[in-house]
């Protein structure tokens, strides 16, 4: 390894010099293709063009493998010195990915043409993730070839995260992914792509929307900034803690209601549309005297009722937030059948090869909302991801018990 | 227990890692220091288990409560790397970087904050953030590592580096599994794996970074500083992803906001 270091470049065996060269020289192409190349489209390989392109692949890689195994450049597509110029490639395109704004954007800008604010289209991203195919194809049919305990670790690895990036760059041509935006009171059964309609596999009706709020906290405003006073004890909690010092004062929360209107002089509990939450608070200054008041939060139907603590301050209830949403749908099958399914968040169902998400609702109307927004997808090559995945965990868990047993062979 | 208790609870867990300072000043290696170490770890453990129970959820939800972990594994760590290989200084790193947490936190009382928004409400959110900042602690030390390596010039850079890879390896198999646990979760909140959200993008990022350290140092086995180098930036990207992220401007609808 030592003399490796000495050797002229270009002279085998290849090693950092030339994987560099050769790395950086193909992205460097890859961005002038784009740069000089006229607005093209998404590179999308459908089944069964994945499929084919993918054998040959293989064949080829495997081909070259068995025939010319003892070769120089065999081995330098094989090597750890390819894999760090290719991963640190990898690092550098992913940073510029984290500093310049990702967006799919017409605008004609030098920006732009380079593909900086869609490094992921970029030619130069697919070349790489090419080399990174390649690299690791070879480097585990040179373990397989001389399979042993040691390398159990290595090819649970590689195989994983090689089958993970099939998975991805192959598969995605393959996904089927529609947002629909189901209502009680018509059957969605077709969606729009572009221009397209395209009908769906089945339909939808949304029987029901159900959402559950967190009680709302109550915050002190200041009136100046119209901002939230933020920081340890500057915001009440309803339930356990129920009572702020602030300023001198002493606020408490006496009641609170999570439906309720206003009626007369106070809030009372009620269960209809645009009922809104409300808490009766009470203030205490500091020569003990008191005052009450109800504030609320509103709601699209009814304003916010808020208190001034004093002339800079106000109390005032936060807008709720969220606890769960979830939608009762009736799924209507081309076969006839109807079937009831309840969907929410972290809860897709399965339905004949589709997953079905609850995503969205109007949040105007919180949870009167008269519409569900739902996601169906279809990803064929679910189980191949879920493969990889899986290899790769145990390959990982098998690093954190055997790097220190390497570590002990190290020079 | 809430916030408002915190600080008795820091600052006594402070005083035991400082008495472990000075136990180690007056007779370094002696294990009695694991004795005033350890119970500042449990310490800061028993806060977070009260502050769980008080919240009814995991707290692991606001950047204040993530820091409580990572100063309860960091401290642990260096507990643990004293008693395997009795290095006293990397007690005292690791164990200066858990009191900075814990000041931190007094000194920035966050909201309290209840809730838990519908997405996060998995059982993937836990080993996720768990496993996450296992890693990051883990992570930490091998950066203290290499502070070490790079700028004491008495340092055996052999020995430091072996050292640096027991903590990587370990580290970057938890980074992994976090990565992956987050990647299988969002697939079931979203349906996609791996959005490249800000945050996202800035896990890859710092991840590949720590890759590149492993096939690194598994071509060149014989030591030296530009291995250290790299865990040394590496861990610099790991900070961004950690707190920076949520400043860039992109990040605002970012999921992984904590920013409150
Ligand atoms: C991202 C794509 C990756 C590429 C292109 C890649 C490529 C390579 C190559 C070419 C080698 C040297 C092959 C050899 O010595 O036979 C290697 C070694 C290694 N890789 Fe990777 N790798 C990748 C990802 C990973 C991942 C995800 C892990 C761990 C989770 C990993 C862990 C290792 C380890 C531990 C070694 C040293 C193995 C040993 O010395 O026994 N690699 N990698």
């Amino acid at each position: 390894m030592r003399n490796q270091n000495k050797k002229s470049i270009w002279v085998s065996p290849w090693g950092f010099a030339e994987s560099s060269l050769i790395v950086t020289a193909l992205m460097v192409s890859g961005f002038l293709i784009d740069l000089f190349s006229k607005n093209r489209s998404e590179i999308e390989f459908p089944y069964p063009i994945n499929i084919i392109i993918l054998t040959i692949l293989f064949v080829f890689i495997t081909a070259i493998f068995l025939t010319f195994k003892k070769s120089y450049f065999v081995k330098w597509l094989q090597s750890a010195q390819l894999a760090i110029v290719t991963i640190s490639w990898m690092l550098l395109l992913v940073l510029l990915m984290g500093i310049f704004k990702q967006e799919n954007s017409s605008e004609i800008s030098i920006i732009n043409r380079l593909y900086l604010s869609n490094i992921l289209s970029s030619s130069a991203f697919l070349l790489l993730q090419l080399i990174l195919l390649i690299n690791l194809s070879f480097a585990l049919l040179n373990r397989f070839n001389k399979l042993n305990f040691r390398n159990i670790s290595f090819i649970l690895n590689h195989l994983g995260i090689l089958i993970i990036v099939i998975g991805l760059g192959f598969g995605s041509g393959d996904i089927s992914k529609y947002t629909l935006k189901i209502s009680k009171n018509d059957i969605t059964w077709k969606t729009k792509r572009g221009d397209t309609e395209i009908e769906l596999p089945f339909a939808f009706k949304l029987i029901a929307f159900r959402l559950e709020n967190f009680p709302a906290k109550i915050g002190i405003v200041d009136n100046q900034t119209d901002e939230i006073i933020k920081g340890n004890d500057k915001i009440i909690l309803t339930g356990q803690d129920s009572i702020i010092y602030f300023n001198g004062k002493t606020i408490r929360l006496k009641k609170y209601l999570q439906n309720s209107i206003l009626f007369g002089k106070g809030f009372h509990l009620v269960n209809e549309i645009g009922s809104c939450s409300a808490a009766f608070v009470e203030i205490e200054d500091v020569n003990n005297k008191k005052q009450t008041a109800w504030i609320s939060r509103g709601s699209h139907l009814y304003p916010s009722v808020l208190f001034p603590i004093d002339s800079s301050y106000t109390l005032a209830m936060l807008e709720p937030e969220a606890k769960s949403y979830k939608s009762d749908i009736s799924v209507y099958f081309k076969s006839g059948d109807i079937q009831q399914y309840t969907i929410e968040v972290n809860k897709p169902v399965h339905i004949n090869g589709w997953d079905i998400y609850q995503t969205d609702y109007n949040k105007e109307l919180g949870e009167w909302s008269d519409y569900s927004v739902i996601e169906m997808v279809r990803d064929p090559w679910l189980n191949v991801i879920y493969f990889g995945v899986f290899l790769m965990m145990a390959g990982v868990v098998l690093l954190i018990f055997t790097g220190r047993i390497n570590n002990n062979e190290l020079v | 227990m809430n916030w408002s208790s915190f600080e008795i609870f820091g600052y006594v867990a402070i005083f035991l890692w400082l008495i472990g300072f000075i136990i180690n000043a007056i007779k370094p290696g002696n294990k009695v220091l694991l004795f005033s170490g350890l119970a500042g770890s449990i310490v800061i453990g028993v806060f977070i288990a009260t502050l769980w129970n008080y919240l009814e959820r995991p707290p692991m939800r606001t950047l204040a409560e993530t820091r409580l972990w990572y100063a309860f594994f960091l401290s642990l760590i260096g507990n643990i790397i004293y008693f395997k290989w009795k290095y006293s200084w990397f007690y005292i790193f690791s164990q200066l970087l858990a009191i900075l947490f814990i000041v931190i936190n007094i000194l920035n009382p966050e909201t309290y904050n209840k809730s838990l928004m519908p997405a996060l409400q998995s059982i993937w959110f836990i080993p996720h953030v768990v496993v996450y900042m296992i890693a990051y602690a883990f992570l930490a030390s091998s950066f203290i590592i290499s502070i070490k390596g790079l700028f004491n010039k008495k340092t055996d850079i052999q020995s430091i580096v072996r050292l640096a890879d027991n903590v990587v390896y370990i580290g970057f198999g938890f980074l992994t599994m976090g990565l992956l646990f987050g990647a299988l979760w969002a697939k079931k909140a979203w349906g996609h794996y791996w959005t490249w959200d800000p945050k996202e993008t800035w896990a890859f990022i710092s991840w590949v970074a720590y890759l590149i350290y492993i096939h690194n140092r598994s071509l060149y086995k014989k030591t030296s500083k530009n291995q250290l180098f790299i865990l040394f930036f590496a861990f610099i990207l790991l900070l961004v992803c950690w707190f920076g992220v949520q400043y860039l401007p992109s990040a605002v609808n970012s999921v992984h906001n904590y920013a409150y």
